[in-house]
């Protein structure tokens, strides 16, 4: 360090003007912040001319596969652009399905709530310490468990809320690293790096949006239902779908979950017989 | 929020007196009636300049904790590529954008120690530092590493 002397006092002012690094972060958090303020983690449900208008001067393919979709799908939900929307789509479809009266009674009911119990086994089987991950855990299966009753908070309104919200994602991120470093060899060749190093970079930091790995490993850790995702992008053509089911279960049984993808984003989308909470 | 944090924060101080994490000596929060200021003295990992040098960390934990990162500077003088000589500031992924909730005050604590014994010159706090080690002169930026770990990091009167 030829440039400087050691200087004699250890925490001299710092006279460069420089922001500091946390500095630089804070700012980006708060314009990210100001950005997202008026949008809800998760939305009320719209009727798909909604998304139609955001397309209205935009190219005619998306038109055209916008039109398409609304034929099976004519409902969405739109959720929070925060990197998080996968997880927190998938989680509140699956609390939906978990809540409606419908499947109150059903054989999928008690398997769900068996498979929703033993997550936090598999946390704690793939390394992740029990006390750190039970606040999560307990937060999340709250959240599935949810039964409206007056004076309770709606489910909607649970979801909306940041720390059940964003304790829930965190919960499912886990859960997709736990299945990740379970059945590495499954997901090492397309992770590009070593699994343990994937599942610290890419899966559980929040605000990392999911990909084709981290979908078909939620999948797999939560065997509970099939993804169907509609990918609205300008190949020409049809609209077309990516379906992920797990491994191990008899898919034909599970319900469906139907997600939107815009690159980047992901919405929920519902079928003309779905139950929908509301 | 503050509840949650709270409760977390207790199971940490509870769960870093029974366990030892690599690298980490000492993590305790500055006084009992505040969990949000923690000290931590790292130790430099062997086969590094740093070895025997003792480290102390500053830790500020956040209200949204652990959803959000705490903030860690080092209050011993440190020469690292990533530690801004100055202020101790830390440059490492995970106290930043690559946090998880899964990390605890000691395993980051952990990482930082670990990160002294790794670092990374293209993403540096302090240029000086970097550019040395920029150069493959790695016998000298052992040597100026060492010289700051034996004034300030050795012996047990640290800094003062």
């Amino acid at each position: 360090m030829a440039s400087s002397d050691p200087p004699r006092d250890p925490h001299p002012p710092t006279t460069d003007e420089r922001p500091t690094d946390q500095q630089i972060l804070d700012y980006e958090n708060s314009l990210r912040a100001e950005l997202l303020a008026d949008a809800p983690f998760v939305s009320e449900l719209a009727g798909l001319e909604e998304l139609e208008k955001e397309y209205e001067g935009g190219a005619e393919i998306f038109r055209k596969k916008l039109q398409e979709l609304k034929k099976d799908y004519p409902i969405y939900r739109s959720i929070r652009k925060d990197g998080n929307c996968f997880y927190r789509a998938f989680g509140w479809r699956l609390a939906e399905l978990l809540w409606s009266p419908s499947s109150a009674s059903s054989f999928w009911h008690d398997t769900a709530k068996a498979v929703l119990i033993s997550t936090r086994e598999l946390l704690t089987s793939s390394g992740y310490e029990q006390v750190m991950i039970e606040d999560f855990y307990d937060t999340f299966l709250a959240a599935m468990k949810l039964r409206e009753a007056p004076g309770e908070p709606t489910g909607l309104e649970v979801f909306q809320s940041e720390y059940a919200s964003s304790t829930t994602i965190c919960h499912l991120r886990l859960c997709t690293g736990a299945e990740l470093k379970r059945s590495r060899d499954l997901y090492e060749g397309f992770a590009e790096m070593p699994i343990d190093e994937f599942v610290i970079k890419s899966v559980e930091p929040m605000a990392l949006e999911a990909d084709n790995l981290q979908i078909s490993a939620l999948v797999n850790a939560i065997p509970l239902v099939n993804i169907r995702i509609a990918n609205l992008d300008t190949t020409p053509g049809s609209i077309n779908f990516h379906e992920f089911s797990p491994m191990d279960a008899d898919a034909k049984t599970l319900p469906v979950i139907t997600l939107l993808f815009r690159p980047g984003h992901y919405d929920v989308l519902y079928g003309k017989n779905e139950n929908v909470e509301k | 929020m503050s509840e949650a944090t709270l409760k977390r924060l207790l199971k940490e101080l509870r769960d870093s007196q029974r366990n030892e994490a690599e690298y980490v000596e000492d993590l305790h929060p500055v006084d009992d009636d505040n969990l949000f200021e923690w000290i931590a003295v790292v130790r430099g990992p062997v086969d590094t300049p740093y070895d025997g040098g003792r480290f102390e960390i500053s830790i500020k934990v956040p209200v949204s904790y652990p959803l959000a990162p705490p903030t860690m500077n080092f209050v011993t003088t440190v020469c690292h590529p990533n530690v801004q000589f100055k202020t101790g500031e830390i440059c490492l992924d995970l106290l930043k954008t690559a946090w998880s909730p899964a990390w605890t005050l000691q395993s980051a604590c952990s990482a930082v120690a670990m990160l002294l014994g790794q670092p990374e010159p293209d993403s540096p706090l302090n240029v000086d530092a970097a550019n040395i080690l920029r150069c493959g002169d790695t016998r000298a930026y052992r040597s100026l590493v060492r010289m700051y770990v034996e004034l300030h990091a050795m012996g047990s009167s640290n800094d003062e």
